[in-house]
């Protein structure tokens, strides 16, 4: 079940989603994988070092190829590290590790601010 | 399976006809089913709150593009354009390509703390981690009034009501707390507690307008807790939200239980009527003979300062066949409403909390009954010093395999004595019972064959020295004993690890065991 979509991306040349080198990253993973599968360890410490030296960019790529290539375990190891790599952050640092720019207007990120202080409590993730 | 990918949409869009979008939009009816539905499933398809948000935000020139990703199930819903729509630049955005669900993903994996500082990235983080949001418990009206709440959190199951229903100023260090609600007050508050309450409350109907609202904001709510609320909100949470299992209305009265007929698919419910010192609301038999045709499926049942009698627990005892829990606290009910417990079949968990009186004349012994299924009874700062009201309700629990007593006043060893005729009692816990004595517990446990479990804690009468060889025989048979009537005794949380029982002169004199 999954190797038929990388069977998939093998037979159709004509995507864009996926370039080479992402692919050498992320289709050897499932070897890896079922080699270690006992072993979750050994499986950590090897991702870890995999990825250690990733730009965001990059880890961006990652998750598109894992998307694609509907690869769940390593999809949700690289969201966990995004989520890892954000984690009790500052919103500037987040803003800066993804590029993103603020889109508010004005006004609204005070009014956003005063909210979370005086209108509800209690929010919990699902 | 995962399709070949689309191509990006084409930079210059196609003119659409203007109408599709009106018409998508102002024949919300079918469009809210929908997204009901769709959200009702796994966060596997995002794309279509997304879309909806993406129309409120039209007027706000976001940045957020919609590329859909490959693996959505749900494909016929179609993809309207933002008018302000920009080809984005994938240099500048890497997260730009990232689906929503993928970065849903990402978000839900971060903890609680950081949700405000990731709600503040930007517009598309702020509404993804909106939909997140399930639990909320709201302080200020005017966030829910202004729509602001049901707009940023669409997804919420749990919602908290009570504290935003008080007009109370923001800035006030002043908390007034009750068992049953808190409330902020401004330093120019009155003394007259009974009027504190109901002064701060906003009307009826601008509660009932603030729950019309969440209830067609909010169509998967499952929990709700509220004050001051008529039956028309109710109503409206009843018909808007047909996943609500859990209601807590405060300040109920009859009238109120008509709107909870409505809610088919209730299981829990907690009714506040009177809170002493602070309002009194009228729940009787009329609304509990309403509530018991309304909600066939109740599980779990809490009744906080109401009326009603033998005759409102009879029907909810007959209708509610599948009700396994019931709370009374603080109960005003009339005399003889104890023997309307036997009617309630499946009943397994009886608790009595803070009642000032359980029942005084209970009627006739054979009237009585019993409730066949029960199988725990809990009594928490009840006053128990009337010997009909004590005596009928052990009766009437006679089935029951756990007791606990906590903090129970005028519990002597007469009181207690009563309790003998509950024959298959496998747990029993005594905390805070300073009137008992160890010849009185003895007397009733001795008389208790199943017994195999026993909890004493902080019964000042009940001495070490006082133990009976009887009793201490039987200690060394139970599977579980926490010893610790006053605190000088050392806890042990099983007898077999203090090797209590065995033959073992030399190493513990009998009259000792139980002192470590």
């Amino acid at each position: 079940m999954k190797f038929c979509t990388v069977k998939q991306y093998f037979d159709d040349e004509n995507n864009n989603n996926v370039t080479n080198g992402i692919a050498t990253t992320v289709i050897p993973l499932p070897n890896k994988h079922l080699k270690i599968k006992a072993n979750n360890k050994e499986m950590e410490q090897y991702e870890q070092e995999l990825l250690r030296n990733v730009m965001p960019q990059e880890l961006t790529k990652l998750i598109l190829a894992a998307n694609y290539l509907n690869f769940k375990e390593a999809l949700d190891f690289f969201c966990r590290t995004v989520a890892n790599a954000i984690q009790n952050k500052s919103v500037d640092y987040v803003r800066k590790f993804f590029g993103l720019e603020s889109d508010f207007e004005p006004g609204e990120e005070e009014k956003l601010c005063k909210e979370f202080a005086w209108s509800f409590e209690g929010v919990d993730e699902d | 399976m995962s399709f070949a990918p689309e191509k990006p949409e084409n930079p210059s869009p196609k003119k659409r006809p203007p109408s599709w979008s009106d018409l998508w939009l102002k024949n919300t009816k079918p469009l809210k089913h929908v997204i009901f539905t769709m959200q009702l499933q796994s966060l596997s398809s995002p794309i279509t709150p997304t879309t909806k948000n993406n129309n409120n935000n039209n007027n706000k020139n976001t940045k957020s593009p919609k590329i859909p990703k490959t693996q959505i199930p749900i494909s016929n819903f179609p993809k309207f354009p933002n008018p302000n729509f920009s080809y984005p630049k994938s240099e500048s955005d890497p997260t730009r390509k990232l689906s929503d669900q993928t970065l849903l993903q990402i978000l839900s994996k971060l903890p609680d703390s950081n949700h405000n500082s990731i709600s503040l990235v930007c517009k598309r983080w702020l509404n993804l981690q909106g939909r997140l949001v399930r639990t909320l418990k709201l302080l200020s009206w005017h966030f829910l009034e202004s729509g602001r709440l049901v707009f940023r959190f669409p997804n919420l199951t749990h919602v908290d009501l009570v504290s935003g229903c008080f007009f109370s100023p923001r800035n006030s260090g002043i908390l007034l707390t009750n068992r049953v609600f808190s409330m902020h007050l401004g330093s120019g508050f009155s003394t007259k507690w009974n009027e504190l309450c109901e002064d701060s409350l906003f009307p009826v109907e601008v509660i009932d307008r603030g729950l019309k609202m969440l209830a067609c904001g909010c169509p998967n709510l499952r929990k709700v807790s509220v004050i001051g609320a008529s039956e028309l909100g109710v109503l409206s949470l009843a018909e808007e939200c047909m996943t609500l299992q859990v209601l807590e209305l405060h300040m109920c009265n009859d009238d109120v239980l008509r709107g909870i007929a409505a809610c088919t698919n209730l299981q829990v419910l907690r009714l506040v009527g009177n809170v002493d010192g602070f309002y009194g609301s009228l729940v009787s038999d009329i609304g509990l003979t309403i509530l018991a045709q309304g909600c066939k499926r109740l599980v779990k049942l809490e009744l906080y300062g109401c009326e009603g009698s033998f005759d409102g627990i009879k029907a909810i005892g007959q209708c509610c066949q599948m009700l396994e829990e019931l709370s009374i606290c603080d109960h005003r009910m009339d005399d003889g409403w104890l023997a309307g417990l036997s009617y309630c079949e499946n009943l397994k968990t009886l608790r009595f909390q803070s009642c000032k009186r359980i029942d005084p004349s209970p009627g006739p012994e054979d009237y009585l009954g019993c409730c066949p299924a029960l199988e725990r009874l809990h009594l928490h700062k009840c006053h128990l010093r009337d010997k009909k009201s004590v005596g009928a309700m052990f009766m009437v629990c006679g089935a029951v395999r756990e007791m606990v007593l906590q903090d129970c006043w005028g519990l002597d060893n007469d009181m207690f004595s009563l309790a003998s005729c509950c024959r298959r009692v496998e747990f029993l816990s005594l905390e805070g019972c300073s009137l008992l004595t160890t010849e009185g517990l003895e007397s009733v446990i001795l008389s208790w064959k199943e017994l195999q479990s026993l909890r004493v804690e902080s019964c000042k009468n009940i001495k070490d020295s006082e133990i009976s060889p009887s009793l201490s025989t039987l200690f060394s048979v139970f599977k579980e004993l926490q010893w610790r009537p006053d605190t000088k005794s050392l806890r042990p949380s099983s007898v077999l690890g203090i090797a209590m029982g065995k033959k073992g002169g030399k190493f513990f004199k009998r009259e000792r065991l139980f002192v470590h």
